[in-house]
Formats: C-alpha cells, sequence, structure tokens
C-alpha cells in the first residue's frame, strides 16, 4: 500500500482517503486495543480515541519509521492513558514492588491454542502485570522506556514482568496437560 | 530454547490477532473529524458582502451622480425656457407688417 499518497489525500481531507486509512488497520488495532482491556466495549472504546489522534496527528507523521508502527505507538498509548484515567481499572493497576527477588522459570511450554485463546489467557492476568507483558513481549518496549511510560522504574517493570511471564507460563502448561488429558479420554 | 523464544511465539501469535470493529467506531471518528473541519460556507459570506458593499457603493454613486445631472438639466432647462421667450417675442414684431 501506498501509505503517501493516502496520508497525503486524508491531510487534504479526503473522506474516502481517511476511510480507507480506518479501515486498512482497524481490525489489527482493535485487537492491540483488546490486548490492553478488559472488555471489546472498552477496547473499541480506545480504538476509536486512538484513530481520532490517528488523524488529528498525522501531519506529525514524518516518514522516520514504518507508518503501522508509528499508529500502533498512537493505540498503545492510547490503552495506557485510558487505563490510567479509567476509575474500574485504576486500583488493579498496581505496579508495588514488594521484593527485590521475582520469580524465574526456564519453562518453555507449548502454546497450542488459536491467538484469540492465548489473548483471553493474558487478559486474565491483573491489569498491571497484563499491562507490561504487553508492552515488553509483544510490542518490544525495553523495561526502560516501560518504566517511562508508566511512570514506574525499570526494576519493578522487571520483576512485574517475570511475575506475569511465569504466571503465563503455569497457565499454559496446565491448559497443555488439560489439552493432553482430553485426547487421551477421547477414544 | 532462550527465554527469547517464548515472547517469540507469544509476539507471533498475538500480531495474527484480528477483531472487526462495530460500525459505531468509523462513526463516532467521523464524527469528530467533521466537527473539526472548517465549514466552506463559513467563508463565503466575507466575499459576498464585499460584493454586497461594492454593489451598494456603486448604487448610492450612481444615485448621486444621476441626482446631479437631474439638477443640472433642470438648470438648463430653466434656462433654455427664459432665453426663448425672448426669442418668440421679437419674431413676433418682425412678422407685422
Amino acid at each position: 500500500m501506498n501509505y503517501q499518497k493516502l496520508i497525503k489525500d486524508c491531510l487534504n481531507g479526503r473522506p474516502d482517503a481517511q476511510r480507507q486509512l480506518y479501515e486498512h488497520f482497524a481490525e489489527g488495532m482493535l485487537a492491540v486495543c483488546y490486548r490492553y482491556t478488559k472488555s471489546m466495549t472498552d477496547a473499541e472504546d480506545v480504538l476509536q480515541e486512538g484513530f481520532i489522534k490517528v488523524f488529528k496527528n498525522l501531519h506529525q507523521y514524518k516518514s522516520e519509521g514504518e507508518f503501522g508502527g508509528w499508529v500502533r505507538r498512537i493505540m498503545v498509548n492510547t490503552a495506557l492513558n485510558f487505563l490510567k484515567q479509567n476509575s474500574r481499572y485504576q486500583s488493579d493497576l498496581s505496579f508495588l514492588d514488594n521484593s527485590s527477588m521475582h520469580p524465574v522459570t526456564n519453562d518453555d511450554p507449548e502454546m497450542r491454542m488459536n491467538a484469540k485463546d492465548l489473548a483471553e489467557m493474558i487478559r486474565q492476568l491483573p491489569t498491571g502485570y497484563q499491562t507490561i507483558f504487553n508492552m515488553h513481549a509483544v510490542e518490544g518496549y525495553t523495561h526502560v522506556e516501560i518504566g517511562k511510560l508508566l511512570g514506574i522504574n525499570e526494576g519493578t517493570s522487571r520483576s512485574q514482568y517475570s511475575r506475569a511471564r511465569t504466571l503465563l507460563i503455569t497457565w499454559l502448561k496446565k491448559h497443555s496437560e488439560e489439552s493432553k488429558k482430553e485426547n487421551y479420554v477421547r477414544p | 530454547m532462550s527465554d527469547h523464544d517464548f515472547e517469540k511465539r507469544v509476539k507471533l501469535k498475538m500480531d495474527e490477532l484480528r477483531f472487526r470493529p462495530s460500525d459505531a467506531v468509523w462513526q463516532g471518528v467521523e464524527r469528530e473529524l467533521r466537527k473539526d473541519k472548517p465549514s466552506r460556507r463559513g467563508w463565503l459570506w466575507i466575499p459576498a458582502a464585499l460584493l454586497l458593499l461594492c454593489a451598494g457603493g456603486y448604487y448610492a454613486v450612481q444615485q448621486s451622480g444621476d441626482r446631479q445631472h437631474d439638477a443640472a438639466s433642470a438648470t438648463a432647462l430653466n434656462n433654455s425656457s427664459a432665453d426663448g421667450s425672448k426669442n418668440s417675442g421679437a419674431v413676433a414684431e418682425n412678422r407685422s407688417p
């Protein structure tokens, strides 16, 4: 897709170009928003707000990186602001680091599930773990970057991530064992 | 396998994920975009007002010019009527033998 022409047309206010840009990214970006929130309603709220920011700030895109990555960063930032400002998430958005020790696991579980089921599992994590896990494992933010975006120190981000990762791996192992049992039970 | 393999597999799976948003999402975005867009019709009043002003000014000037012309014409007519009556008297004198 020729993003340059599409962006230029959007900046000129062409409604068909704006719709085309939205249609191109909407499904993938809704998946991003879904991973950070606890309901599809909230995910759609974030998506709507995110796209409004995309169009309002489109003139600032400097073609210095991939356009899809730029859109995605806006969505993630919008999701983070949503979590911070929404009372439903604030109480669970805890980044307390009670110890300097954090669990480490070398387990490498099978991932015998589709993308949606894995996303649902990630969304079961407490909001703080969910957020940091998404940011590091999926979006690729470093713990330094996560610390700056969430207002926590790098060490807290690392320990929260480790706990999230260990918990997720535990669930994946359990899910894998249950899947195997089901296979044994079936004739 | 290294720790990063787990993250890579998670990322690969999450990058596959897609959901179709409801129509209301685009409607909300579009509503906001149209709200910010300045109305083209709003700017028409400036040239329209200028045009009216010019037309009004031209009409006023024309009216003023017409009045002066009428006044001048009236004066000229009065003068020519006065001259005409003297002349007609002289002719009458000439006619009589």
